[in-house]
């Protein structure tokens, strides 16, 4: 018998080709007893390894593959939690310690941290073979000294590994002498970098990535074979047939391993340091009530009775600690004047509205405490906060500050290989050019890396694609083998972890692009580690509301009192001109509102949770609108459903309905109702909801409900369980939707000023942004190298374009702009490259952009002049004088191009003026559109994020807007006519749609559904 | 040179082979396994350096073709 104890998964990035589970799997079909687990630098498939292993009766073994400051590898194994801690501490010194992506970890980082660790010599890249193989054995054994001196003598074992390497019998036999000459055992390893010898292509292909090498290039690091796989028993035995006792020193090491991570522990700090439970109990209750106190002014019993409840939960499952500390996260927030909004199920928590963490009235809107938390599920609570995007990151700073930097960290997260990730990599090192690359790529939408058969099957605009060549169909198989596979780590966006105990205890941690400190855990493995994560994310839209607030401050503007029920944001609503609206603004929200007649706060949480995948499948939308506007009848089965569905006219749409349903009819306990909703939306398989099906039938039985109208009530929850929405989230998003809303009716000009300025957001470009302006009647006014500030600036009528929307803008080149301009306005272009440090890239972009239509019009003639200008600047020995010719300014049309290609947008004109004169008339404007209610239409315009959600059907359903200088028509192509015309429909940016007014609801917005459609340009 | 050539086997290893005149091999020197340009459709190769009466020669096995190659004399 043999165990593996030198394995690399996918996790080795760029390294390992094979998944953890592919290994464990083949692991258990050899019947092997355990399996080490030996990432490069990390340990981030740890978890998963555990919890695999532990579910196939597998001993995981958990360790690394070290590099050492001399370049050399080292396998280390950790014998049980003390040896997994001197992991981390060493892999977290190593990456800190140096450049990011250079771990290197140096010996006396080692020698500080050698605690509960076994040590493999290493592969043929370690100390000790590297010397065998140079004929210096004195070396080796200085190598072997030095570990038995760092890691003790019962610590140390000499690994070899026979992969049929040139020299490979010279090492082994070295190896040999070393081990009969100072008592070291010998063990024997594969160093599996691939399950096996047909996942080796794609183990190559991962190295020439790694080193941006192409195949055909010679590169140390590439594997001369595919011998490094995971070798059964028997075929270790043959390979190892001199040294049997190698074979056997893997289960001895394997017995003396004991599995290393100790998960479901909690490492959540206490809020008040030196303090138990009680304490904080104690101070989270008085600071509840308090703030109850401030909430709700009188506190009625039911409140009261709702409040105990929730605290008694939080205590019995000792998270008040964590509750302190996101209030006091929020009480900083406050405090610096930053907006933040608590988000996700914790809006269904009254104790986090009293304490501030939320704007939603829990108790208001009888909200169910237990879809965020309950004794039954007793899972770890999680609060998701939303922050001023331009502030998030001195939130975090301060708590880092609060808690210490040794006990806060990021989260990470795994840039995971996609479609177009591993075809551009892997075509890479096939050697294809940049142009090929880009065809072989385009039009190829975000999926999966195994999934581009299929797209390519499915979407009409690929048919003609170059991956369908037969020529490349090895790469297609070769992408998706890495489907999923972590390429690089990065930092997730808002997660942060805070322990009681030195973070490095529980995981390594390592620096992120960004600086901070990231955890080598993602969301999905943290928590089983035992910490607690609070996700502190940014949001542009509060940082574009804080903005307007800023404006509008010196007459009395204040955002947190924009009137709850102003009826003309509600018309606005209903127009469905509603671009910019946070949440509400696509064509579906659009279309939504007009068909719902939104006029009141509960419109809007149910059109937040409406337009999602789930309930658009669950077929939710259609009943839902009917039933909203009275042409469906509203019944309900039972009478106890009236009170839990009456707000959503019967129809069972948030999450919070079914517990409900199921402790109201069937007896559940609200947190039973919640483990059940959670059941049935992720397992749905047929015998467990069948099993499921009988307990809540025969419990409403017994609860006095007739077993027919049980069965009935059990098929709604069965048909909705799945799609439906948390309504807590769902009513967060909604309070800021309406602020945003009447932001839009009342100060149009400064919200869309604020929303440019933090671009990129929403869901529509900058020029879209412009356009809508422009249909309210705000002027946008042109870039001027003299009157632009940075940012894009507003008045009640105007937008003037801010100098940073210009392409290749630098923070340097901006604050050298405007401190010259403070001293004197700019009196030329000359004037302006001598005086500022701007860039001829920039200059020749501001020129395009219009900043110098001042001077003069003709932007042809400025460019000419631009290198002489420069070159005069640069001290040239004669001062030249531009070139003195009379050069033609650029065509109108190409002047708009080059204007809208260095700013995204345009001040002044839409492309479609230049295109509307050549056009039949029988091709009508957006406006035109707008104003016809029934008929075919043909109707032109640039396409704006054309997308296909899922549908009801499951068949391909492409939405798009249209945009033209008058505004927008939203446009529908069904599967047959995008079947027909996908490729000119992904390929054109202008478009000519032919087709018919959708008749479906003359309350509707005004949609086309496309028949045919041509490009406006050849 | 990489010409076909008939090889003998003793044990599994070569032992001797016949290019234009018999070669009897002394001792395999060296042995490894190499994938070759797999993405030009190239089968996996196992090398034998030989040595014989006239010095030191590569020999090369294709376990795909089961075929045996002199690749340097």
């Amino acid at each position: 018998m043999f165990v593996h104890l030198h394995v690399h998964s996918q996790y080795s990035m760029l390294d390992g080709a094979s998944s953890i589970s592919a290994y464990l799997e083949e692991a258990a079909r050899l019947e092997m007893p355990a399996l080490a687990l030996t990432d490069h630098n990390n340990v981030s498939g740890a978890v998963e390894f555990h919890q695999t292993a532990v579910k196939l009766g597998i001993k995981p073994i958990q360790g690394v593959e070290i590099t050492t400051t001399d370049g050399t590898h080292l396998t280390l194994l950790a014998e049980d939690n003390t040896g997994y801690a001197s992991i981390c501490r060493i892999l977290t010194a190593g990456h800190t310690q140096n450049p990011r992506g250079n771990c290197q970890i140096s010996w006396e980082i080692l020698a500080n941290n050698s605690k509960g660790l076994i040590v493999l010599s290493g592969c043929r890249r370690s100390g000790v073979s590297q010397a065998v193989l140079r004929r210096n054995l004195d070396q080796a054994k200085a190598e072997l000294y030095r570990l038995i001196e760092i890691f003790g003598k019962d610590q140390v074992y000499l690994e070899m590994v026979h992969s049929h390497l040139p020299q490979t019998k010279h090492l082994l036999e070295g190896l040999f002498a070393l081990h009969e000459s100072m008592q070291i055992p010998l063990v024997a390893t594969n160093n599996v970098h691939y399950l096996d010898k047909e996942a080796f292509p794609v183990h190559d292909l991962l190295v020439c990535t790694r080193t941006q090498t192409k195949l055909h290039d010679i590169h140390p690091e590439r594997p001369l074979n595919g011998e490094n796989y995971f070798a059964c028993p028997k075929e270790m035995a043959r390979r190892f047939a001199p040294y049997p006792q190698a074979l056997t020193a893997t289960l001895e090491i394997a017995q003396r391993c004991t599995p290393a991570l100790e998960l479901g522990k909690n490492h959540f700090p206490r809020f008040l340091p030196g303090q138990g439970q009680e304490a904080a109990a104690q101070l989270l209750t008085e600071l509840t009530w308090s703030g109850a106190r401030e909430r709700y002014g009188k506190i009625t019993s039911g409140l009261q009775e709702r409040i105990e409840h929730e605290l008694r939960i939080i205590t019995t499952l000792d998270v008040a600690d964590y509750f302190l500390v996101v209030w006091d996260i929020v009480q900083y927030a406050h405090q610096k004047g930053i907006r933040c909004a608590g988000r996700g199920s914790a809006a269904d928590s009254v104790v986090a509205y009293c304490l501030g963490i939320t704007n939603v009235d829990a108790y208001a809107r009888g909200l169910l405490f237990e879809r965020f938390l309950s004794l039954e599920r007793a899972q770890k609570p999680d609060i998701d906060i939303d922050f001023d995007a331009r502030f998030r990151d001195d939130i975090a700073d301060y708590v880092y500050q609060r808690y210490g930097e040794e006990h806060v960290a990021s989260v990470c997260m795994f840039q995971t290989y996609h479609a177009r990730s591993a075809l551009r990599d892997f075509g890479r090192a096939f050697g294809y050019s940049q142009a090929e690359l880009s065809q072989l790529t385009k039009n190829i939408t975000h999926c999966h890396a195994d999934g581009i058969r299929s797209l390519l099957k499915r979407l009409p605009e690929l048919r003609r694609h170059p991956l369908n060549q037969p020529k490349y169909a090895k790469l297609l198989d070769y992408c998706g083998a890495v489907a999923g596979f972590p390429r690089h780590i990065g930092t997730h966006l808002g997660g942060l972890v805070i322990s009681a105990r030195p973070l490095t205890a529980v995981t390594p941690l390592q620096p992120s692009a960004k600086g901070v400190l990231i955890t080598q855990f993602d969301k999905n493995t943290i928590e089983d580690l035992g910490l607690i994560k609070i996700d502190l994310l940014s949001l542009r839209t509060l940082a574009a509301v804080s903005d307007v607030e800023q404006i509008l401050k010196p007459r009395g503007f204040s955002y947190d009192r924009i009137p709850h029920d102003d009826p003309q944001t509600y018309a606005r609503l209903r127009t469905g001109e509603t671009v910019g609206v946070f949440q509400l603004e696509s064509p579906a929200q659009r279309s939504l509102q007009s068909r719902l007649g939104s006029e009141a706060f509960e419109d809007l949480v149910a059109s937040v949770a409406l337009i999602r995948p789930g309930p658009i499948k669950g077929d939710m939308v259609e009943p839902f609108i009917a039933r909203r506007r009275g042409l469906e009848e509203v019944t309900y089965i039972h009478p106890k459903l009236r009170k839990i569905l009456e707000k959503t006219y019967g129809v069972v749409l948030y999450q919070e309905q079914v517990i409900e349903i199921a402790t109201e009819i069937a007896g559940f306990t609200p947190g039973e109702s919640d483990r059940l909703r959670k059941v049935m939306t992720r397992f749905r398989s047929h015998k467990e909801m069948e099993s499921i099906g009988e307990e809540f039938i025969a419990k409403a039985v017994a609860n006095g409900v007739e077993r027919e109208v049980a069965e009935v009530i059990f098929s709604y929850i069965v048909g909705y369980a799945g799609y439906g929405f948390c309504e807590a989230h769902a009513a967060a998003f909604a309070d800021t939707a309406y602020r945003t809303a009447y932001l839009l009716e009342h100060h149009p000009a400064q919200f869309y000023a604020a929303l440019l300025n933090q671009q990129p957001m929403g869901f529509y470009p900058p020029n879209t942004l412009c356009v809508q302006a422009r249909q309210r009647g705000i002027k946008i006014l042109p870039l001027d190298i003299n009157c632009s500030e940075v940012d894009y600036t507003a008045d009640e009528h105007t937008i003037r374009i801010g100098l940073k929307q210009v392409k290749g803008m630098e923070q340097g080149f901006l604050e050298s702009i405007t401190g010259e301009r403070r001293k004197a306005k700019f009196t030329s272009l000359e004037d302006f490259i001598y005086r500022t440090n701007v860039s001829r890239d920039v200059a020749e972009n501001l020129i395009l952009g219009g900043a110098f239509d001042w001077f003069s019009t003709n932007r042809r003639q400025l460019l000419w002049c631009v290198p002489t200008y420069y070159q005069n600047k640069q001290g040239s020995l004669f001062m030249e004088s531009p070139v003195q010719v009379q050069v033609p300014d650029f065509p109108p049309l190409e002047r708009w191009l080059r204007e809208y290609s260095v700013l995204s947008l345009s001040a002044d004109r839409h492309v479609m003026e230049f295109f509307r004169p050549k056009l039949p008339k029988a091709v009508l404007s957006s406006r035109a559109v707008s104003q016809r209610k029934q008929g075919p239409v043909q109707v032109a315009g640039l396409v704006i994020r054309p997308h296909r959600p899922p549908t009801r059907s499951g068949k391909t359903v492409v939405f798009l807007t249209l945009e033209d200088e008058f505004g927008l028509v939203d446009v529908t192509i069904f599967e047959n006519t995008y079947k027909r015309y996908g490729e000119v429909l992904f390929n054109s940016p202008l478009l000519v749609i032919t087709g018919e007014i959708s008749e479906r609801d003359p309350n509707q917005i005004t949609t086309v559904v496309a028949n045919r459609i041509t490009s406006l340009v050849s | 040179m990489n010409q076909p050539v008939e090889v003998v086997l003793e044990n599994g290893f070569p032992r001797r082979f016949f290019f234009q005149k018999p070669f009897f091999i002394h001792h395999v020197q060296e042995c490894w396994h190499e994938v070759g340009e797999w993405w030009l459709g190239e089968s996996e190769r196992i090398i034998y350096l030989v040595v014989t009466d006239y010095g030191l020669h590569e020999l090369h096995y294709i376990p795909h073709d089961d075929c045996w190659l002199l690749y340097r004399l």
